[in-house]
């Protein structure tokens, strides 16, 4: 049952799903192991092992609770792992604060839009940039992360005046504008319509091919989901269920019945 | 952009400066001139030592006016600078700049607590201002400038603990509040012990905020003592006597202030304060003619006043400093402040409401410290209160331990009883 | 909070004057006034300020200057907690470490190079105390609320203990701490060494005053003005967003409440020298509070709020007196957190830009969500 109607279906995607197909993979970009993180007496992360290609645009889904955003804030370093550890470009990054992390190419967005409300979107795209640009290169830029987001024109104005959608565009082009290797984003399209979905889609794949990045996106939309992945991990009660190309989860039964609640 | 126009805000801004100028330019300040006199007076009429300052205010006025209507001091009239500066010890600093650089005083009354004092010296220092204080203290102020006319610690303990050492016995617990004074007052206490061949079995300090007794209670009736000695101090601490009457603890207590002070003998139901023995100079109840006579100080003070509660220690202090100030003025020929200084430091007497009879009590030139007629006043059941013991105690610390001389050797220090004796660290 | 362009635009070539250029330092979105209007009435203000005591005389100078000297420890405030979000009860710990600091150094040597080193050392102690306390609050992984509580204790905890330093084993050299009574006869402030040394009292403490404030104001206007400025602001926005943009959270936190204890502890030591006297009275809740009733009227996100704010609350308390003064105070705080938590600085400044009609908000183009290429 595929419901593969890919927006981006550009020659270039098939290609690097087809080369992750015949386990033909670029060097590992990130890689954790055993990771796991407890909360009281609550385990939301079960001894994971998680790894992600340079270049690679990975999903991660999952039903609620099972961990997703989790991996995410211990990939960040915005929570300490109560075990295990997490590689990044060959160093082991697991006692590393979150700013360090990210100086080393890790980026992420928020589930929760998190621009900054009272600055201007041109503010916003500043303050990512001014740290390693200055003068003409950082008002260059700062002019391209607006214009990518499609903000043109928005410049001075309030951060918290954008729509729903205007904002996760911009908060994506401050992620990106950090010229990371690896960028998390946590649920990007939640509350959008179509068309801006699409747009997302369009943007998070073109910033893979041209840029190098690769991702990690937690998402529900299958569709959307279907029309970026290169390779899907599906987590549930907090390890890794499954993993493979869109297709192959999509037609596998057992997913599907962790999605309707039975239990493994 | 437009650029032609001034910045509201930086209209208001200078408007506002320039209206905060006329305001505080309207000083009024005004000097002694050669026909008048000009004193200034800081008592706290509100805040927390209204109770207590309210009355020193009140007797320095009657002083005044007393001296005024008798002729002024050397025929001039007094004009006087007494704004009320509430308690607060940065106002009180304010004030006494204002009435030394802009009222130019010839004589200045302030401040009741100790802290005060401090904060004031260092500006009456630096102005070399003639400055009376007259709270009771923990003494030790040897200062050229300064004139400490109240009792000291030492005057005041020295009066009731041989006094009670002799009717009850040498067993003593001090309670204390938990500052300065307290804290000096607890050293004297054990000086005099050690000099009465007395004990201090047991010693407590008390925080001022503290108003729960019940534990300080209980270790007292544990200690057996023969009787207590108290320092305690401000309203919180008022309700130790109450709740010790509660607790049925009858130990006869020892104190330099309480009731002179607050009248808590007045304001609280008896028998809170019965067997309580105050050693002061003077509490509203000193049996002298001067005080309790027909026409007397009582009589002077609350015809003029009324509505009067009480007439404390501290007013009287006012009152007769005032009379020594023109006392000296008169000798002096002057009101320029070092001769007045001088003549104070001459050897002024004057019969003040505290001295019986037609005894005076002296003003010691060396110390600038006041040798002190000394009661010690006991309440009983009803809070009637009467006189069980009186005499004279000089200023003896700065005098003979310290060897302060104010008229051989400028000085600006305060001594504590822990440099000199053993007993007291 | 609205913003406007500033006089001169990114894209002006250097045709605009050098005045212009050096404006632009200390012009931006984190400060209120950025028109030539704001410049010329500063100006206006700074030149009454400096006519003051020729009018008024020297003791009312003498009186105003405290409200000057208060100045700093509003700024203190604002700084920490209206640009970085740290909402500190303690700035008055700083203040009165430095304060007693200087009192202790000042009085065992009191030649004016004595004061001089009292001076510095005073205001280093003020820097070294937040530091020490931002350092186990902040790395500790202390946030928010609990940062509040643990500054507010610190200023119990000093007024406790400082109020018990009574005896004299509570001496250093010299200086007794005095306890409850304070320390009295803390020298002048004076700079130099020797003959060629200066000591200011009343009038020219008046203008050492005023001349450190205008300078403190304009170095604060550039930093937040300036690149780390904006991270301050960052922080305080949302600190984990931040963070993910490779700043350092903590270091930033460290470093701004380091220097609010350095500008607190300047406010302490010329508080000292100006009365002469340190108590323990400084440490008081009712005094701690005060920072935080000036910078929430003035408006704790600008610094011209904070000092305007300061001054005109510390004028009119001290005009009225006693406790009627502070129920007042009290009652505007409450006025102004239910009514205009912004403070009245932004209001005036907002009102003032909306009459003008500028229309500082540009119209949204229409909501498109294609991505351009």
């Amino acid at each position: 049952m595929s419901t593969n109607n890919s927006a981006a279906g550009s020659p270039n995607v098939r290609q690097t799903a087809a080369e992750l197909a015949t386990g033909d993979r670029t060097d590992t970009l990130l890689q954790t192991e055993d990771l796991r993180k407890e909360f009281g007496g609550f385990t939301a992360t079960d001894d994971v092992d998680f790894s992600v290609a340079e270049g690679e645009l990975r999903c991660l889904i999952g039903p609620n609770g099972a961990g997703k955003s989790t991996l995410l804030n211990l990939v960040t370093g915005t929570y300490d792992a109560s075990g295990g550890s997490i590689y990044y470009d060959g160093h082991d990054v697991t006692d590393l604060d979150p700013h360090e992390r990210v100086r080393k190419g890790i980026s992420m967005k928020f589930q929760v839009p998190s621009v900054y409300g009272d600055l201007t979107v041109r503010e916003n795209a500043r303050l990512p940039i001014q740290r390693f640009a200055d003068g003409e290169e950082r008002r260059r830029r700062v002019d391209e992360a607006i214009e990518a987001a499609g903000l043109a024109g928005y410049e001075h104005v309030d951060a918290s005046q954008l729509s729903h959608g205007q904002q996760q565009q911009l908060e994506i082009g401050m992620a990106a504008a950090l010229e990371p290797d690896l960028l998390l984003l946590d649920e990007p399209v939640a509350g959008l319509d179509v068309a801006e979905r699409e747009a997302i889609a369009e943007r998070v794949t073109r910033l893979n091919e041209e840029r190098g990045i690769a991702f990690v996106v937690i998402e529900h939309d299958t569709d959307f989901v279907a029309s970026i992945a290169d390779e899907v991990t599906v987590l549930h009660n907090g390890d890794i269920f499954r993993e493979g190309p869109i297709e192959d989860i999509e037609s596998d039964p057992e997913v599907q019945r962790i999605y309707l609640g039975g239990e493994q | 952009m437009t650029d032609g126009i001034t910045s509201r805000r930086g209209f208001l801004a200078s408007s506002a400066a320039l209206a905060g100028t006329a305001l505080a330019g309207c000083s009024g300040g005004s000097a002694s001139s050669d026909d008048t006199i000009q004193l200034g007076v800081l008592e706290d009429r509100s805040g927390n030592f209204a109770l207590v300052g309210d009355p020193k205010h009140k007797a320095s006025m009657l002083a005044i006016e007393e001296i005024n209507n008798d002729g002024g001091i050397d025929g001039k009239q007094i004009e006087t600078f007494d704004p009320d500066p509430q308690s607060d010890n940065q106002r009180y600093q304010e004030l006494t700049r204002r009435a030394i650089n802009q009222e130019n005083v010839d004589a200045l009354w302030a401040g009741y607590s100790s802290a005060t004092r401090e904060a004031i010296r260092p500006i009456i220092d630096r102005e070399d201002q003639l400055y009376f204080y007259t709270t009771q203290y923990e003494g030790g102020v040897c200062d050229k400038n300064v004139f400490a006319v109240g009792p000291t610690a030492r005057q005041q303990l020295g009066s009731v603990l041989p006094y009670l050492v002799e009717e009850y016995g040498p067993k003593i617990y001090t309670i204390a509040a938990d500052y300065n004074f307290g804290q000096l007052s607890a050293d004297w206490v054990k000086v005099l012990a050690d000099e009465n061949d007395a004990e201090v079995i047991g010693e407590e300090f008390i925080p001022l905020s503290n108003s729960q007794f019940g534990s300080t209670i209980n270790r007292i009736q544990q200690a057996e003592p023969d009787f207590v000695m108290s320092m305690l101090v401000g309203a919180n601490h008022t309700s130790f006597y109450e709740q010790k009457a509660s607790a049925g603890l009858d130990v006869p207590i020892g104190t330099s202030t309480a009731m002179a002070q607050g009248y808590e003998h007045r304001r609280l139901d008896p028998p809170a304060m019965a067997n309580i023995y105050a050693g002061v100079n003077y509490m509203e109840e000193i049996p002298t003619e001067h005080n309790t006579s027909e026409g007397g100080f009582v009589d002077r003070y609350f015809q003029k006043f009324p509505d009067a509660p009480y007439l404390n220690e501290e007013a009287e202090n006012n009152y007769f400093s005032i009379y020594m100030y023109k006392m000296a003025v008169e000798q002096a020929g002057t009101t320029e402040q070092p001769e007045v200084r001088e003549a104070l430091e001459s050897g002024i007497t004057f019969g003040a409401p505290e001295a019986p009879g037609e005894e005076e009590i002296a003003l010691d030139g060396a110390t600038h410290h006041v040798d002190h007629h000394m009661w010690v006043m006991r309440a009983d059941d009803q809070h009637n209160v009467e006189a069980v013991d009186d005499r004279v105690i000089p200023e003896t610390f700065l005098s003979e331990t310290v060897g302060c001389d104010l008229t051989q050797e400028d000085e600006e220090t305060q001594y504590t009883p822990q440099d000199f004796y053993e007993e007291a660290g | 909070m609205a913003t406007e362009a500033s006089g001169a635009g990114p894209a002006d070539a250097g045709g605009q004057s050098t005045l212009a250029s050096l404006r632009r330092r200390f012009e931006g979105p984190n400060t209120v006034g950025n028109s030539r209007g704001f410049w010329i009435g500063f100006l206006v203000a700074v030149v009454a300020l400096a006519a003051y005591p020729l009018v008024v005389g020297s003791y009312q100078a003498s009186r105003f200057s405290l409200f000057l000297v208060y100045a700093f420890l509003g700024l203190s405030l604002s700084v920490v907690w209206g640009y970085a979000g740290v909402l500190s009860f303690g700035q008055v710990v700083f203040f009165g470490v430095a304060g007693y600091t200087f009192g202790v150094v000042s009085v065992n040597f009191a030649t004016p190079a004595g004061i001089t080193g009292a001076f510095l050392v005073g205001v280093v102690g003020g820097a070294v105390m937040a530091f020490v306390l931002g350092y186990f609050m902040f790395y500790g992984g202390v946030r928010d609320v609990y940062v509040t509580i643990i500054t507010l204790v610190s200023t119990l905890v000093l007024h406790t203990f400082m109020a018990q330093t009574a005896g004299d084993e509570w001496t250093i050299g010299e200086a007794a701490l005095g306890g409850f009574n304070g320390m009295p006869t803390i020298p002048n402030l004076a700079f130099g060494v020797g003959g060629a040394s200066i000591t200011f009292s009343s009038t020219t403490f008046y203008y050492l005053v005023l001349g450190l404030l205008v300078a403190t104001y304009l170095g604060l206007r550039a930093l937040v003005n300036s690149d780390y400025g904006r991270v301050m602001v960052a922080v305080r926005e949302d600190e984990d967003r931040t963070r993910m943009f490779g700043y350092d959270v903590e270091r930033v936190k460290l470093a701004v409440f380091t220097l609010g204890g350095a500008l607190a502890g300047l406010s302490g030591v010329l508080y000292a020298a100006w009365g002469n006297y340190m108590s323990p009275g400084v440490f008081e809740l009712t005094f701690a509070s005060l920072p935080v009733i000036w910078v929430s009227v003035g408006g704790r996100k600008t610094l011209l709020g904070a000092v305007t704010a300061t001054v005109g609350i510390e004028f009119l308390r001290n005009s009225l007196g006693g406790e009627l003064a502070f129920v007042i105070v009290g009652a505007l705080l409450l006025v102004f957190i239910l009514g205009l938590p912004g403070g009245i600085v932004p209001w005036v400044h907002e009102t003032y830009v909306e009459m003008r009609g500028d229309g500082t908000q540009p119209e949204p183009p229409e909501a498109t969500t294609e991505v351009s290429d």
